[in-house]
């Protein structure tokens, strides 16, 4: 150690409490907007098309993560995909213990690169990694434009 | 051709579960104070200062303000730099390519146990907008990469509880691990499911302690120091950003840094090139996944290898001697510099109960953490 002195007792040990409150809005952007807009509205998920090297990306972004060319072209993409991979979920974001743990999954798309992370509706006996998914949307009445307008992915 | 640069003096605190008789400042004069002393020098000796934090884990924004008083860098170049310590030592050792600067002290610590809500800070790193609503523990992430390197890749469940008994074990003889034991396979498999596949003992648990680095310029460092211990090859990147567009069964960004660090240093094969390595294992399928993308075992393999003792501190490539993140703690953005330390003393012959014989060039190779694909890696010699 490098001090002269140091503490010796339990009840000589001080500390102070403190907290942050942080709360954010946070921009959607020009294709996160797109992105979220056609699913509330039309019920269909949305991919970014880069014109210079062909690559189509979800979730949408106005540039391409490949050539950084500027894109402007989104493509529908259906609500079917496959299951890249999935995880059965004990804790929340707070560390607190789930009575019935969550099933969540990368579900990515024929020919599209990324994907969607989400609950899954499916059986813990049932699902499997490559497995067929598809989409449960909340009805279009319902829907607010966020994440959670997909309910959760089930078995096609 | 550039001067080299060395490690001509090290300090750390150990490493701990709780810290409460030391504030993080304290901690990390300690650790300063030790490696001016290692490198027999004072803090007016130093041309610059770096300090790898991040202002949420710290609970300061600006963090950078309440770094210089506690390393001796009050009205000195001091740098703050939000990245890994492995990252933070790439940055000394360019400044000192540069040639403006001799002496360099990069420094990390951690301060874990301050944190009240240390799920809801790492959860905070996921995309507010994509991932975050879900409200799932950031563990979850690991979970999904786990499940699907493990069913790309073929290693199992049961090769990763064997990295986390070889760590712990490890780190029974590492007088700074916070979290050493002897435990079984059958242990690690058996406890609590966190992130299905990911278990709560395959996870690395929160360390506070602090670690501090002198680098110096090859004149510098042959004037000052008996045992210089060189770095001969670092570099660093970040791979795919959005977890969705990632591939899990690798890990692209420790593929290309040990490509280029590989080439800076002249190796060609990892596994004879270099007597051992430190890989960042912070969940136990990451050190087998690492090794994989640094070319030390081939895709499915690497459990295998761990599985045979190969990895082992006395098999063919010992790997986490120190115990790693899962035996000593993983303090984040300090993570690497527990490792570095444990580098150096190998490389130095100075190991003690954890010494190797005949070690001379060892590998250090860090990961950011959940939810990042951002990794360096470091290759260090006595030679």
């Amino acid at each position: 150690m490098s001090f002269k002195e140091s503490i010796q007792l339990n009840t000589q040990l001080g500390y102070f409490e403190g907290e942050i409150p942080v709360n954010y809005q946070y921009t959607l952007g020009i294709a996160g907007t797109k992105f979220f807009e056609t699913l509330m509205n039309e019920g269909q998920f949305v991919a970014s098309e880069c014109k210079t090297c062909g690559v189509k990306t979800i979730y949408p972004l106005i540039y391409c993560e490949e050539c950084f060319s500027a894109i402007d072209t989104y493509v529908p993409v259906g609500l079917e995909g496959e299951l890249y991979s999935f995880t059965k979920c004990y804790r929340d974001y707070q560390g607190k213990e789930y009575q019935t743990p969550h099933l969540i999954g990368l579900i990515r798309f024929e020919g599209i690169k990324g994907g969607i992370i989400h609950r899954l509706g499916i059986d813990d006996k049932e699902v499997h990694i490559g497995m067929k998914v598809k989409a449960k949307l909340k009805p279009a009445k319902e829907r607010n434009g966020t994440l959670e307008d997909i309910l959760y992915f089930e078995k096609s | 051709m550039k001067e080299r640069v060395a490690i001509v003096g090290i300090g750390v605190t150990g490493f701990f579960s709780v810290s409460p008789s030391l504030s993080f400042k304290e901690l990390t004069y300690t650790a300063a104070v030790k490696a001016y002393e290692d490198a027999g020098l004072h803090p007016k000796d130093i041309d610059s200062f770096i300090t790898a934090s991040e202002d949420f884990m710290e609970g300061y924004s600006i963090f950078d303000e309440y770094v210089p008083d506690q390393m001796g860098a009050v009205m000195r170049p001091v740098q703050t730099v939000t990245a890994d310590f492995l990252q933070a030592l790439g940055i000394g050792w360019m400044m000192i390519n540069t040639g403006r600067f001799r002496i360099i002290a990069v420094e990390s610590h951690s301060k874990a146990s301050n944190v009240k809500t240390l799920d809801e800070v790492k959860a905070f790193a996921l995309d507010p907008v994509y991932i975050r609503p879900l409200k799932e523990n950031s563990d979850f992430l690991a979970g999904l990469e786990m499940n699907r390197f493990l069913t790309e890749t073929g290693n199992t469940e049961e090769q990763c509880a064997h990295v986390v008994v070889k760590n712990k074990a490890n780190a029974l003889k590492n007088p700074h691990a916070a979290h050493a034991a002897k435990l079984t396979v059958d242990d690690v498999l058996s406890s609590n499911p966190i992130s299905h596949p990911l278990k709560e003992l395959d996870a690395a648990k929160a360390a506070d302690g602090a670690v501090m680095v002198v680098l110096a310029s090859e004149k510098e460092a042959k004037a000052l120091c008996k045992k210089p211990i060189w770095i001969c090859g670092i570099s660093w990147f970040s791979g795919q950003g959005n977890p969705w567009s990632r591939t899990f069964a690798y890990a692209d960004y420790a593929q290309l840094a040990a490509q280029k660090a590989y080439k800076m240093a002249g190796i060609s094969n990892p596994i004879k090139d270099l007597d051992f390595a430190e890989i960042s294992d912070e969940y136990s399928y990451k050190e087998l996944q690492h090794l994989e993308s640094i070319g030390v075992a081939r895709k499915g393999e690497a459990g295998f290898l761990t599985q045979s003792g190969a990895t082992l501190a006395d098999g063919i490539f010992p790997v986490n001697i120190s115990g790693g993140l899962i035996g000593v703690g993983n303090t984040f953005e300090a993570a690497a510099g527990i490792m570095v330390y444990d580098a150096v003393m190998q490389l130095r012959h100075e190991a003690g109960m954890r010494q190797i014989p005949n070690a001379c060039r060892g590998l250090v190779q860090s990961w950011r953490g959940v939810p990042t694909a951002t990794g360096a890696v470091a290759i260090l010699s006595n030679e």
